[in-house]
């Protein structure tokens, strides 16, 4: 491994009790740090630059979509709008989004520890990261890629566009997603606070924990597609091209091999957080605590068993269909599971309707939603219809932007008083919420219907009687962009003028609360004992309503 | 690290002696000769990969145990291992199921109609897997 | 992947603790079992790389199983065969290296780790031999594939299969090669590596019986089968 040194050169004289956030000064203090919490904080910056980047293309295909003619955008172009919208949003920001960045600077302190396992690593990882989006940025800038973000063969394999940087960089950030799943994994093995057993993790770390399992198992297979794809277009080696006798049915099995578990590395973090926030905002122990740990590992296995379920309409054999089919519902009972305990745990709770609050139930609301048009879509004669219309499209926008990204921006607020040591506008913070949730329905709820009425997906002209729906849905995006600025506009304020934190505004019991708001550079002082579980909250007093 | 559970990580490296590696060696280097001798025997195609894969497995087990040290590694450190190639079997497994059983539809579908002699349209096999020429 | 830093322990006060325990970890112990697990995770992440080239080889063995049978014979398993044998020969002398640590005789790892990335050279050699041999006789991927005389279709994706797993195994050689020379001339020669703290040495020992059980596994299926 390189040897960067840290900011923990020799002749340190800075204090060890400061916050991590000033206790070293200088940029490459903070680019070349050790410390997990602020890579973090980068992982974050980083992550929310991209999110903008994507969601400014989803702009873009919206407004084009606005009237049934092509107004703005030629085929070819719309092809790379929607490309940039889902290869940024796929690989730069659902992929990394919580592990990289709430999991960076959560896990150690929820387990009580300085760090990760292998602080070079996990810096490692982050500069893995930033070369991987400067490949995507390049491509972005020779003129993008038309092929969408599945790179299907032989199309991505014969067209003209910057596909090999493309691919050169969904390579790359392959193995910085590798990297933090292995240190992770390492640290809730090797690095638990005295006390803390498997059944006292935080169900946080239960929902990373599944993840990281999935990053280092399904990874690799899409770096080896990747790499194989490269040089089917470079030489032409006939692995995946039919007319040079490969079989491009193979490509799809070797991508949704990696990209449908990756479908749980977005969201099973984000359940993670719903368990958290769910819990300590109902101050109310978590209805079953085993039953969500294990479902995650669950989930995390059987998605490896059901990736066919992107192929029925591929010439794959009826026989495998119906085989992907069937296991595809067995992922909706550990999920179902998840989903009861959430609002078990909110029965006879003393809810607090703060906007964390309310992002968990939006989470709840629309991921419910996104999970259940996925069981038509795994009934097999619902597919073929279904299959490459708007109706998938708000499918899996409802599981992945409505899932991961509720749950994401739920564990923002939950946790920022911690990572910033600054309180955000709570009226502000309602009041967007409102709008975001408003405008994602509002966008996406109309593609359900455009779907099941037979609007294919990836056109850039449609027939008139969709005008309606689809002005509806622009609408609606660009409401939800709306309330987005508007989360952001408070969240940056709040850095500015925000009240100072307490140590533990919510009343937390999980031990990343027991440090200073923002965290002292090594987490705590001295060596953090776990003595009770992460949800045993007092009696609920019920006479205060 | 919780102490307790992880005592058992804290015993001494356990240390094989040099006959023991040399044994490995030599059975490795047997079973290299087998593999080879087995090859040459013009078993059926069938036969032939299956017993290469065979050899190749026990020569994999000797490797892991003995010189990766997993016979005195943690149990868990084994099982991390060979989770990876059980994740390995089921990406094989369902990729060859769909190679396999690719056209079986169309097929029972044409002996179907040539049963029930419902016209030469359907009796005409649109689709042939068997052989070397590739699927469609 | 070894993160053993004495910055860090001397930051942290240095304590009791050795030289080389970082200062997140609360033992020497932890720390190894750590170093030993992360490894162990990052092999499972190399056998899935390999299973992509593994599956594709199975796939194109089903669809053209004549072509399988013809290419294969144009392979020479004597020269395969003798890399199988140098290469579970530098098995060997690895684990002998790692022994060598455990008994504190760092001349002696020295001397493995040597023979080792001797082996792994003979290796490359013989491969280089054998790639130069295809590319004269035009058994090539693609377009490249000049050959004439091997029954069945599309016979240049047999070698596609043969250079991709042939070459990302051999990548993964010269990879193995560096980081021993590296091992060697740097931490092992500043004295880093003893009898008490050698995960390194064990780690890229691990990596190099893995590159010898992924070749296990290569040499029947592309040289022998039939």
């Amino acid at each position: 491994m390189s040897s960067t040194t840290g900011d923990l050169a020799p002749g340190h004289e800075h204090d060890h009790h400061a916050s991590y956030l000033t206790a070293t000064k200088g940029v490459a203090s903070w680019l070349f740090t050790l410390d997990h919490k602020r890579i973090g904080v980068m992982y974050l910056v980083a992550i929310l630059t991209f999110f903008l980047i994507g969601g400014l293309a989803a702009l873009g295909v919206r407004a084009e979509l606005f009237t049934p003619e092509p107004d703005l955008f030629t085929g070819s172009q719309y092809n790379r709008w929607f490309t940039v919208h889902g290869a940024v949003m796929v690989f730069l920001v659902l992929v990394p989004s919580i592990p990289a960045s709430l999991g960076n600077f959560f896990l150690p302190l929820m387990l009580g520890q300085k760090d990760v396992a292998f602080p070079r690593l996990n810096l490692l990882s982050f500069h893995i990261y930033i070369l991987g989006a400067l490949f995507l940025i390049y491509t972005l800038i020779s003129g993008g890629v038309e092929t969408g973000w599945t790179f299907y063969t032989p199309y991505s394999s014969t067209t003209d566009s910057s596909v090999i940087s493309a691919l050169m960089g969904a390579f790359t950030l392959g193995f910085s997603s590798i990297l933090t799943g292995i240190n992770f994994i390492v640290t809730i093995h090797k690095m638990r606070a005295p006390g803390m057993t498997w059944r006292k993790m935080p169900l946080f770390l239960w929902g990373t924990y599944a993840t990281s399992l999935i990053q280092v198992l399904a990874t690799p297979v899409i770096a080896v597609t990747l790499f194989l794809l490269m040089f089917e277009r470079t030489f032409h080696i006939g692995i995946f091209d039919p007319a040079l006798g490969g079989d491009p049915v193979l490509f799809q099995h070797f991508f949704w091999f990696y990209s449908h578990p990756v479908v749980y590395v977005m969201i099973l973090p984000a359940f993670g957080v719903i368990s958290e926030t769910v819990s300590i905002h109902s101050r109310k122990h978590i209805f079953g605590y085993m039953a969500i740990a294990a479902s995650s590992v669950a989930i995390a296995f059987i998605g490896f068993l059901v990736w066919g379920h992107h192929m029925f309409v591929s010439g794959q054999s009826e026989l495998s269909g119906t085989i992907f089919s069937l296991i595809t519902f067995g992922v909706a009972v550990p999920t179902a599971i998840k989903v009861f305990s959430w609002v078990g745990t909110m029965y006879g709770g003393a809810i607090r309707l703060n906007s964390v609050m309310l992002y968990t139930l939006a989470f709840l609301f629309i991921f419910t939603i996104g999970g259940l048009t996925g069981l038509f879509l795994a009934v097999l004669a619902v597919d073929v219809h279904m299959h490459d219309t708007y109706f998938v499209v708000a499918h899996f926008h409802y599981v992945m932007m409505g899932g991961t990204l509720m749950g994401f921006i739920a564990g923002i607020h939950h946790w920022w008083p911690k990572m910033t040591g600054k309180m955000y506008n709570e009226k502000l913070a309602k009041f967007g919420c409102l709008v975001v949730f408003t405008g994602f329905n509002l966008t996406f709820f109309t593609q359900f219907v455009m779907g099941a009425r037979g609007m294919p997906r990836r056109y850039h002209e449609y027939l008139p009687e969709f005008q309606l729906w689809h002005q509806l849905s622009t609408i609606g995006a660009f409401t939800l962009a709306a309330g987005l600025f508007i989360t952001l506009g408070y969240l940056l304020l709040s850095l500015k003028n925000g009240e100072k934190a307490s140590k533990n505004p919510w009343g937390a019991k999980s031990l990343e609360w027991e440090t200073e708001s923002p965290p002292i550079e090594h987490n705590f002082v001295g060596q953090v004992v776990c003595d009770h579980g992460p949800y045993d909250f007092d009696e609920i007093d019920y006479s205060r309503g | 690290m919780s102490a307790s559970a992880h005592a058992h990580e804290e015993h001494g490296e356990h240390i094989s002696s040099l006959k023991s590696y040399l044994v490995i060696f030599g059975i490795l280097l047997v079973l290299t000769v087998v593999t080879v001798g087995v090859s040459r025997l013009g078993l059926p195609s069938d036969i032939s990969i299956m017993v290469a894969i065979g050899v190749a497995c026990v020569k994999a087990f000797f490797v892991a145990g003995w010189f990766m040290h997993l016979k005195w590694d943690t149990r868990f450190n084994l099982l991390v291992f060979l989770g990876g190639f059980w994740f390995m079997l089921v990406f094989f497994g369902f990729t060859l199921t769909d190679l396999g059983s690719r056209g079986n539809l169309i097929e029972a579908n044409d002996n179907f109609s040539q049963r029930a002699d419902m016209g030469a349209k359907y009796a005409e096999p649109a689709h042939h897997v068997e052989g070397s020429g590739g699927h469609h | 992947m070894l993160s053993h830093n004495e910055n860090e322990a001397e930051a942290a006060g240095g304590h009791e603790h050795p030289a080389w325990q970082a200062h997140h970890f609360y033992s020497g112990a932890q720390q190894k079992a750590s170093v030993k697990l992360g490894m162990w995770a990052f092999l499972v992440q190399e056998v899935l790389f390999f299973s992509g080239l593994f599956m594709a080889y199975f796939a194109f063995r089903y669809l053209y199983p004549d072509t399988w049978l013809a290419a294969h014979e144009l392979l020479d398993w004597r020269l395969g065969g003798l890399n199988t044998v140098v290469l579970l020969f530098s098995s060997l002398t690895m684990a002998l290296a790692v022994r060598a640590c455990q008994l504190d005789d760092m001349k002696a790892v020295v001397r493995y780790l040597w023979i080792t990335i001797g082996c792994a050279g003979i290796f490359m050699v013989v491969k280089y031999f054998e790639y130069s041999h295809k590319f004269h006789a035009g058994t090539l991927p693609g377009k490249w594939y000049t050959f004439d005389g091997i029954e069945g279709g599309a016979p240049e994706v047999f070698f596609a299969v043969y250079f991709m797993m042939t070459g990302v195994h051999g990548l993964h050689v010269v990879i193995g090669i560096g980081i021993m020379l590296w091992m060697i001339f740097g931490p092992i020669r500043k004295g880093k590596i003893s009898k008490d703290y050698y995960p390194l040495v064990e780690n890229v020992g691990l990596y190099w019986h893995l590159v010898d059980l992924i070749w296990i596994f290569l040499f029947p299926l592309l040289y022998l089968v039939r």
